[in-house]
């Protein structure tokens, strides 16, 4: 997709020597961070210098002793380690158009945990309900739903999303949490500027480049369930040609096997993944970039509309890319890239499907006049789906759908005046099989000072989310009815969908982003958000008049949603500390969440992280967020209740920094999680909570 | 009958030698036979031998043999003899050997490159002595500064009251500035530790800092401590070389080794040809090449616009892209 400043993959790629931590003389100073009682990610934590260095607190020398050479043009060549790297945002967060949340590769590492939607859920807007060991409801700025179709996921801006799904599966992704080097969280309508269907939100996952991971590297992680993940790593450079190869392999046993009340849970997980990728620089301008990414699941059958399969669930996903990049000048730069998205899904009493993602994009950067910077380019993607819907419990029956998606989108960034930015990003889109759309936003940017550091915005942003197959082909026969009922009838019934329409949504944003210096920043959100035709489910009479349930897919109501979000991060060569909170109201007019296929934010939550480093070996870690009751009218039990999270963990160094032991715990205060039920689950059970860990990894 | 095979086999052997030296006279062009360029490094340090790389590049096709030495490597006696030899032009590489040079072998001719300071290393005056100096002129740089920073009315420097040419630099600097502008120097010999003078310089309230390449104030860390105190105040520092730009200061001028051993090597060329001789006035030594540097993504955290003017004359851009 779109080569967004925010999530260019730019960053001084030299290798970093192991970071040192000044003496333990500066934790004093900031005896306010409260490390036991601190917990949830930051909003715009600034990532720490890994080469950072304290300011120095020795006397001042005295002048060379006469005699003595004194010749300074050895300091002309010296190299001095980088303070400011652009690898944290080309562009400040103050300038960014929309409220952009970031996670970084210190927040993932330092936090111990291996499923990203658990790493997330401690940024501001970003929900995860965990249905069991192995699905996670997620979503931005509420809409969370397993098939959640509503937040655009994408890796290195390629799209992640499943094409026949909608949603994400993130334990398909071919991805390792130590090859994240961050994760972007974009909140609001995205559409115009980073593709189709960014209707609520946008989830760009930015993986490292090789020449920020050389060397070999190990990692194993245990829990006291016997969950495990291990990664291999290893990167090189050689002369123009520089790669990253990772192996992992991850297994999770069934809550039944790690909790009491989940017996007969059957959400065990093990995953193979590959993701590899080689940079050639052509020239000093110019290079080419592939990626490919396996992965292999095997995980346990679960239960929907009354159906619990036998067979476990496979799946396959192959992903490569290739990509080519110019730049003629600081301002002047283009890409080209083909990527593709290969699944083979096997998932009993769901469906099992192949399908096959092939996308074609460019995008040009340039600068018109002295002050438009442009941004010109276009996709065409080609989708083939198959499914095998040879076993009579599959909601989706044997078809194939061919499916053909073209954009283009233009972006000008006009500096007004000095202090005055106006940003307008416009998009179309076609796709063969639902209508043509079109998204937009236009932001205004005023600094206040002159250095930029205090920034309002007001924006406007219309996005549409298209339909995807399986909702365009659902149908589902479930629960046959026994005798004395006539023989072939069901008690659920979900008739095939008529015609559907995009979803829409359009919003209204104020923001205001501070940089106070010394560390210190703040960001203020508010957002009025009005949705139309969402998709969701419409109860439809029993024709025979016996009551059964019978349903259908269509664009059934609208929502009204309101947000205001608060953050401050405080960041310094000791540790970081962010608090934010968030206040969010969605309103479907009909006034029930689930019809529309998710389930309603939270009205309040919060959240503080907290990393301390004492010393040059030890780093303190937590996060801690709360969440406030989730409303579902009674299709959604104990997931209801506000719950309190706070992980912990301790790392030490060793070896002069080749190696590092962490010691955690995940959700401290919370042992077992209750069953969470979503629309179409008709039976659920606990999952584990209070989750004791250790990792131990090594890097040459 | 031996000697009639030998009397061929002699003059043959007398040909080839007459050819060879012809040759070989022939091939080392003007400048007659035997010239000799010696280069003198101050040490093995790797911008010394990029110098001398640039220098044995801007000397191909010259009549004349190039050996270096480093300083460290041989006595006293041996530069002095270096130093007098006939038909030898000898260049220092570096301060150190350019000072040790004038002191040991007094009175003799030499040429110099990647030598801070205008006065030559103390060859300031000397008609025989000439060079390449890798000071950048003042106003060279303030130009740019006034380029960059068109509204900046304060700019602020760090120095050493305690060092005398500490001190000439500022009083150099100040007497370079345009009315209009004025300079703010902190003293950190005065300041009860490095960040402290840090501190002071950023309090002072200038609006852009200078930096030089002066070993009695900045090292490594310091300007790190520098870069950062400034970058977290919003005030851009301009830096005395291109590493320092690409640490994190906003704009800044440098050299590259290979271009004073090029610039130096036209002054060796002359000299090898034999058409020099000592003018009356003693020659100032030769500006180097300067090349200017502008960090994109400081000037997008301090929210500077850098001039398109400066943008399309940078040497280097660090835009976050390498």
């Amino acid at each position: 997709m779109i080569d967004h400043p925010v999530s260019r993959r730019n960053g001084l790629n030299r290798p970093r020597a192991p970071r040192t931590r000044p003496a333990a003389a500066g934790a004093g100073r900031i005896a306010w961070l409260l490390w036991a009682a601190s917990a949830a990610a930051p909003a715009f934590a600034q990532p720490q210098d890994p080469a950072g260095e304290a300011a120095p607190v020795a006397p001042v020398p005295a002048a060379l002793p006469a005699g003595e050479s004194d010749s300074n043009e050895l300091l002309l060549f010296e190299d001095i380690p980088v303070v400011v790297s652009a690898s944290r945002s080309a562009r400040p967060l103050t300038l960014t158009t929309v409220p952009v949340g970031v996670v970084s590769s210190a927040d993932i590492h330092y936090s111990g945990l291996t499923s990203l939607p658990e790493i997330l859920q401690f940024s501001p807007g970003f929900h995860t309900l965990r249905l069991d060991r192995n699905r996670y409801a997620t979503g931005v700025r509420g809409f969370q739903h397993e098939f959640s179709d509503r937040t655009l996921f994408l890796i290195d801006g390629k799209s992640a999303s499943n094409v026949f799904e909608g949603g994400v599966d993130f334990q398909r992704l071919p991805l390792l949490a130590e090859d994240i080097e961050r994760v972007e969280i974009v909140r609001g309508p995205g559409g115009a500027a980073w593709g189709a269907n960014a209707f609520n939100g946008v989830v760009n996952i930015i993986t490292k480049s090789p020449e920020k991971t050389l060397g070999l590297f190990a990692s194993s992680t245990v829990d006291q369930f016997g969950d495990t993940l291990s990664h291999v790593r290893w990167g090189a450079k050689d002369g123009d040609l520089a790669w990253r190869l990772s192996f992992g392999y991850q297994s999770h046993v069934a809550s039944g096997d790690a909790v009491a009340h989940a017996e007969g849970s059957n959400d065990f997980g093990r995953q193979y993944i590959f993701s590899g990728a080689v940079v050639k620089t052509l020239s000093d301008q110019a290079t080419l970039t592939f990626d490919l990414g396996y992965s292999n699941l095997v995980r346990g059958s679960e239960e929907f509309i009354d159906l619990t399969p036998e067979r476990n669930a496979n799946s396959y996903s192959v992903r490569p890319s290739v990509r080519f990049d110019q730049k003629w000048d600081a301002d002047t730069s283009m890409y080209v890239r083909w990527f593709g998205n290969f699944d083979r899904v096997d998932r009993p009493g769901l469906w099992k499907y192949f399908a096959a993602e092939n996308d074609v994009e460019a995008q040009v950067n340039f600068v018109a006049g002295e002050r438009h910077h442009l941004s010109v380019g276009g996709n065409f993607r080609f989708n083939v789906i198959e499914t095998d819907g040879d076993e009579p419990d599959l909601i989706i029956g044997d078809d194939m759908f061919d499916e053909q998606w073209a954009g283009v989108f233009l972006i000008d960034r006009w500096e007004v005046t000095d202090r005055f930015t106006l940003e307008g990003q416009a998009r179309a889109d076609w796709n063969s099989s639902t209508e043509a759309d079109w998204s937009g936003r236009l932001t205004a940017l005023y600094a206040m000072d002159a250095g930029k550091r205090h920034v309002v915005r007001l924006a406007a942003a219309k996005a549409f989310r298209a339909p995807t197959a399986a909702i365009r082909e659902f149908s589902v026969l479930r629960v046959p009815l026994e005798p004395p009922a006539p023989p072939g009838l069901f008690g659920v019934v979900g008739l095939h969908p008529g015609e559907l329409n995009n979803e829409q949504t359009y919003s209204l944003e104020a923001g205001y982003t501070a940089t106070w210096g010394h560390g210190f920043s703040t960001s203020t959100t508010l957002a009025f958000q009005r949705y139309c035709d969402l998709i969701g489910t419409r109860i439809v009479d029993d024709p025979l008049g016996l009551g059964r349930t019978y349903f259908q897919l269509d664009n059934i109501d609208g929502a009204n949603g309101a947000v205001f979000e608060q953050s401050a991060t405080l960041a310094g060569e000791e540790g970081s500390l962010s608090v934010w909170y968030a206040y969010s109201e969605l309103r479907p007019d009909q006034g029930n969440a689930q019809p529309i296929r998710a389930l309603l934010p939270p009205e309040h939550s919060a959240g503080v992280t907290g990393r301390l480093f004492l010393g040059e070996l030890w780093t303190l870690n937590s996060a801690y967020r709360f969440t406030g009751p989730l409303a579902g009218e009674g299709l959604v039990a104990d997931a209801a209740r506000a719950t309190h999270r706070l992980d912990l963990t301790v790392s030490r160094r060793f070896a002069g920094s080749r190696g590092e032991f962490t010691f955690g715990v995940a959700d401290v205060l919370d042992s077992t999680h209750d069953a969470v039920y979503q629309l179409g689950q008709f039976t659920s059970h606990d999952t584990p909570g209070r989750t004791f860990f250790a990792r131990l990894q090594l890097q040459f | 009958m031996a000697s009639s095979h030998w009397r061929p086999s002699w003059l043959l052997l007398v040909a080839l030698v007459c050819v060879a030296a012809i040759g070989g006279a022939l091939a080392r062009g003007p400048g007659g036979a035997g010239m000799e360029v010696v280069v003198v490094l101050s040490s093995d340090a790797a911008p010394y031998k990029a110098a001398e790389a640039g220098l044995r590049a801007g000397l191909k096709g010259a009549a004349a043999e190039v050996r270096s030495v480093e300083l460290g490597s041989v006595s006293a006696e041996a530069v002095r003899e270096l130093a007098a030899g006939p038909g030898r032009v000898v260049v220092a590489v570096g301060t150190d050997a350019a000072a040790r040079l004038r002191a040991m072998a007094p009175g003799q001719a030499f040429l110099y490159c990647m030598v801070s300071g205008t006065d030559g290393a103390g060859s300031a005056g000397d008609v025989r002595v000439e060079g390449v100096t890798t000071d950048i002129p003042l106003a060279e740089q303030v130009a740019l500064i006034r380029e960059a920073f068109p509204g900046a009315r304060t700019i602020g420097c760090l120095y050493r009251a305690d060092d005398e040419k500490s001190r000439r630099r500022v009083d150099a600097m100040r007497a370079a500035l345009p009315p209009g502008l004025e300079l703010r120097a902190v003293d950190l010999a005065a300041e009860p530790s490095v960040a402290a003078g840090v501190k002071s310089l950023v309090g002072a309230g200038p609006q852009v800092i200078w930096t030089v390449p002066d070993g009695a104030v900045y090292n490594a860390g310091m300007i790190r401590t520098l870069l950062k105190e400034s970058l977290g105040a919003g005030v851009p520092v301009f830096g005395f070389s291109t590493p320092v730009v690409r640490a994190g200061a906003l704009l800044g001028v440098g050299i590259l080794p290979e271009d004073q051993g090029s610039q130096v090597a036209e002054l060796v060329r002359a000299r090898l040809t034999g058409a020099w001789s000592a003018p009356s006035v003693a020659r100032a030594p030769i500006d180097p090449r300067a090349r200017i540097a502008i960090n994109k993504v400081v000037a997008e955290r301090l929210g500077i616009r850098v001039p398109r003017s400066l943008m399309e004359r940078a040497d280097d851009v660090f835009d976050g892209g390498e």
